[in-house]
């Protein structure tokens, strides 16, 4: 019987520390999991891709920037036939969504507008030469995320 | 009145003995090696994801310390590698970046700047690294320039740039 007792609070206790262990490891690696798999992450990689590429096939000739850096407009060659640009970019946000908007110029006509990512709370372009940055923070309430990216116009 | 005897023979009572046997049951030797055991699985299974997280968390500051780099190579390219290059005046406020103390050049550079770049604030988010770069730069010939940009930062968590113990460097090239 004593041996039963002992044998039974060996396990009660060691069942108790065993389970806090266990939810304690589950709840740590549920974080760290949300950090490198949450929106606010994989949002952040395709927005940094999408401005690269877009920056990087633009014109160096000319880039506009919104006085506030609210917005930044590139201008592109539609094919390899184009001698001068004739597309243009232009990446903004919108309530809580990063935006790029594509057209023609000469007239200048919307022609399609994507949605980049979402969870923004708040994004700044700037420019230096031919280079032009974006800094984009996500945030979901949870966690924040800031990205920084510049990229070079190679046109 | 005869009664008819019967002949079978009274019934007796036979007691029957049961051979009690003893079946083995949970004893203290066995819970013990079971909890050991367990134990053994449960630290296993610990270690593996508290690796997992911390060299999840070891490169995410690595690809940021390389995007930060990448950032400062390629925004000081804009404008041809100028000497006047102040990232301050180009990224802030909405970097948080500030002059500070920064990790040392390459011997054949020039100094151009050193820097401290909080991207997340930890009070916003417990994961985030404080990142101190140096700028420097070398002629390579007239009218070609190499722009060095030096990031190091503290692997471990810790803030304070006596505290880093990782770097990352990117060279540039760029036309003057």
């Amino acid at each position: 019987m004593v041996e039963l007792m002992i044998t039974i609070v060996i396990m009660l206790i060691v069942g108790s520390a065993i389970g806090v262990v266990i939810v304690d490891s589950q709840h740590g690696w549920n974080l760290m999991y949300d950090h490198i798999n949450s929106d606010v992450v994989t949002d952040g990689y395709v927005a940094r891709k999408k401005f690269d590429s877009t920056i990087r096939k633009a014109s160096g000739e000319s880039i506009s920037l919104g006085d506030d850096g609210g917005w930044v407009e590139v201008y592109y060659c539609a094919s390899d036939s184009s001698t001068a640009p004739d597309r243009y970019a232009r990446f903004y946000k919108a309530d809580r969504d990063l935006k790029v908007m594509y057209g023609k110029l000469a007239p200048k006509v919307t022609l399609d507008t994507d949605t980049i990512c979402g969870n923004v709370s708040g994004c700044k372009f700037k420019q230096a030469g031919r280079s032009v940055q974006m800094i984009l923070k996500l945030n979901d309430g949870t966690q924040e995320n800031t990205i920084v990216t510049s990229a070079m116009t190679h046109n | 009145m005869l009664h008819r005897l019967s002949t079978k023979r009274p019934k007796r009572i036979v007691q029957k003995t049961y051979k009690i046997q003893a079946h083995p049951g949970t004893t203290l030797a066995s819970t013990l090696t079971a909890v050991t055991i367990i134990l053994i699985a449960l630290i296993g299974t610990s270690n593996f994801r508290y690796y997992a997280a911390l060299d999840a968390r070891k490169a995410t500051a690595q690809t940021t310390a390389a995007r930060v780099a990448l950032m400062l190579c390629e925004n000081w390219r804009g404008i041809q590698g100028s000497l006047s290059y102040d990232p301050v005046a180009y990224l802030g406020p909405d970097l948080n970046v500030v002059p500070d103390k920064g990790p040392d050049k390459p011997d054949d550079f020039t100094f151009l700047g050193s820097y401290k770049i909080v991207m997340d604030e930890q009070k916003n988010d417990a994961q985030g690294v404080d990142y101190y770069v140096t700028l420097s730069w070398k002629d390579i010939q007239p009218g070609l320039r190499a722009l060095n940009v030096i990031v190091t930062w503290a692997q471990r968590g810790q803030t304070g740039f006596e505290n880093t113990n990782k770097t990352f460097t990117l060279t540039i090239y760029t036309l003057t």
